[in-house]
């Protein structure tokens, strides 16, 4: 009999507004543990107000949120960092006065497990050379490339069990753009749960175990990476 | 009076006031809110000092302290942590509401008179005699001037603590995503702040030994004036300014003739108004990055 992974993350009829305008309208997911899933949407759909709910950001104004089985609705976020999930935020984040090295010791603050921390270092460093190498120098001086690689590099030395990642590929070069990809894909290998907002569709949906499709603050559709080479199914997705 | 005499003066109440500009600068960064509270420390370490004179010295400075610092974390827990995420103006306003309701205190329980705080009174003797005459309380204002600043710099830059209160000043909400406990940071500097009001407050009392409900808050405002000046956003730049009003406000009352002495603080304010007029950033706004913006 096949084992059911355990959820790592479920969201039942989330919701959540800024003010009266209302940005998530009763969302509900599910996240297993180990696996990756993608959440894509035209701007304004509510993707990272998803995100941030999950980090406890912004208040839910309704719903549910449980992380390996215990809800996180109304947590500080510096606890639910600590208990294991990591955001690589939309526009990076980077502190740029900082050296990359000091943006990389605050990743550190929100990790729970003392052990493991050079091994680490060596992993992300063999996944993101170029963090590594830029270690002296001040962050603000980073291109875009280098600025995503080193957000995401924070957030892994935090050692989370769920990564939410925010348009990782937002604004960066091709060839960077292959980086990031092949470094999620090592990421999921290493058995981190995945939670990826993002706008190139076919990718997201190509990579992803399954990927829901977010509209005005609603799911609309859950697609599978057979659906990444289905032109038809893809612009149903975005248009409706 | 000569002007290398002056120059020292200047130096010695600059440091002064570079101190209470740390305070307000360190606030400042972690919670982009101008403390006018800050004075109301000062004015109640002056105020322990006076209780305290019959006490040896080492306890008057300890509750010194004690006051000072456990006054700054209360306003912080019970004013502006449940304000935490209002409008930058109703967070304003509760400093303004804190500083007056403690100068009300002050006035209720000590009158208005003035109470005399000389426990370190001692340290109006010279030092140095010559052409140059140092006063203790000269000497240690410079060296508590240059080692707090030292001190805090260092602070910042090698301890976890300090790496997370400069991320938090930079960029409060990334800060808190990456699992800083920004509660923890916030009070502690308001703790760094209250050990700076102490400082002052010690400080201060040998030169003015008189302690009136106002006596902090002077000193703080002309010290906001100059961390403005320099550019409140960051500590250093802040600390510089407020050095530069105290070695401005010291140098002209040396320099400007008798005459023109009543006008002091107006000669200060409008060389604080030309310079704002000149560069609306800060002083040492092009030494450095612009200003930072709250994301």
């Amino acid at each position: 009999m096949r084992r059911v992974p355990e959820p790592a993350l479920e969201i039942e009829a989330l919701q959540v507004r800024y003010g009266v305008v209302p940005a998530v309208r009763g969302v509900s997911l599910s996240v297993a543990a180990g696996e990756a899933v993608g959440l894509i949407g035209p701007n304004g759909a509510g993707k990272s107000t998803t995100l941030l709910a999950v980090m406890g950001a912004v208040p839910a104004s309704g719903g549910q949120i449980r992380f390996h089985g215990r809800s996180i609705v109304d947590t500080p976020t510096e606890r639910i960092v600590r208990s294991g999930v990591a955001l690589v935020p939309e526009g990076r984040h980077i502190f740029d006065a900082l050296t990359v090295e000091e943006n990389l010791r605050l990743g550190l603050v929100g990790r729970s497990e003392p052990n493991g921390v050079e091994a680490d270092r060596e992993w992300i460093g063999g996944l993101f050379p170029v963090v590594r190498e830029a270690a002296g120098r001040q962050a603000g001086l980073l291109s875009g490339g280098q600025r995503q690689q080193l957000a995401i590099a924070r957030a892994l030395l935090a050692k989370p069990r769920l990564l939410l990642l925010d348009e990782p590929s937002l604004g960066l070069a091709p060839s960077i753009v292959d980086t990031v990809w092949e470094a999620l894909a090592e990421i999921r290998r290493r058995g981190v749960t995945i939670l990826l907002v993002e706008q190139r569709a076919q990718i997201t949906v190509g990579f992803a175990d399954r990927t829901y499709v977010l509209n005005r603050g609603r799911i609309t559709m859950e697609l599978t990476p057979r659906d990444a080479g289905d032109t038809a199914r893809m612009v149903e997705a975005y248009f409706g | 009076m000569n002007l290398a005499q002056s120059i020292i003066n200047g130096l010695a109440l600059g440091a002064l006031y570079a101190l209470v500009a740390i305070g307000l600068a360190l606030v400042f960064g972690v919670m982009r809110l101008i403390n006018f509270a800050q004075g109301e420390l000062i004015t109640a370490g002056a105020y322990s000092l006076n209780l305290t004179s019959s006490l040896p010295l080492v306890a008057s400075i300890v509750i010194c302290f004690a006051v000072c610092i456990g006054l700054s974390v209360a306003i912080e827990r019970l004013a502006f942590r449940p304000l935490r995420g209002a409008a930058p103006v109703t967070t304003l306003v509760a400093t303004f509401a804190v500083a007056f309701a403690l100068e009300a205190v002050w006035l209720i329980a000590f009158g208005t008179n003035g109470k005399p705080a000389d426990p370190l009174s001692s340290l109006n003797q010279i030092a140095i005699h010559g052409s140059l005459n140092l006063r203790w309380v000269t000497i240690i204002e410079l060296v508590a001037g240059l080692g707090l600043l030292g001190g805090t710099g260092l602070f910042l830059s090698r301890t976890n603590l300090g790496l997370q209160m400069r991320a938090a000043a930079a960029d409060f909400r990334t800060a808190r995503l990456l699992g800083v406990r920004t509660d923890a940071v916030i009070s502690f500097a308001f703790v760094i702040a209250g050990g700076m009001a102490a400082v002052v407050a010690m400080l201060f009392t040998v030169q003015q030994p008189l302690v009136t409900p106002t006596f902090g808050l002077d000193i703080t405002v002309i010290a906001l004036v100059g961390a403005v000046v320099g550019g409140v956003d960051r500590l250093w730049s802040a600390t510089a300014g407020g050095f530069a009003i105290g070695f401005a406000t010291s140098v002209l009352n040396d320099v400007l003739p008798a005459s023109q002495q009543r006008f002091q603080t107006a000669w200060v304010f409008l060389l604080v108004i030309i310079l704002l007029l000149l560069r609306p950033a800060g002083l040492f706004s092009a030494l450095g990055r612009s200003p930072v913006e709250r994301t």
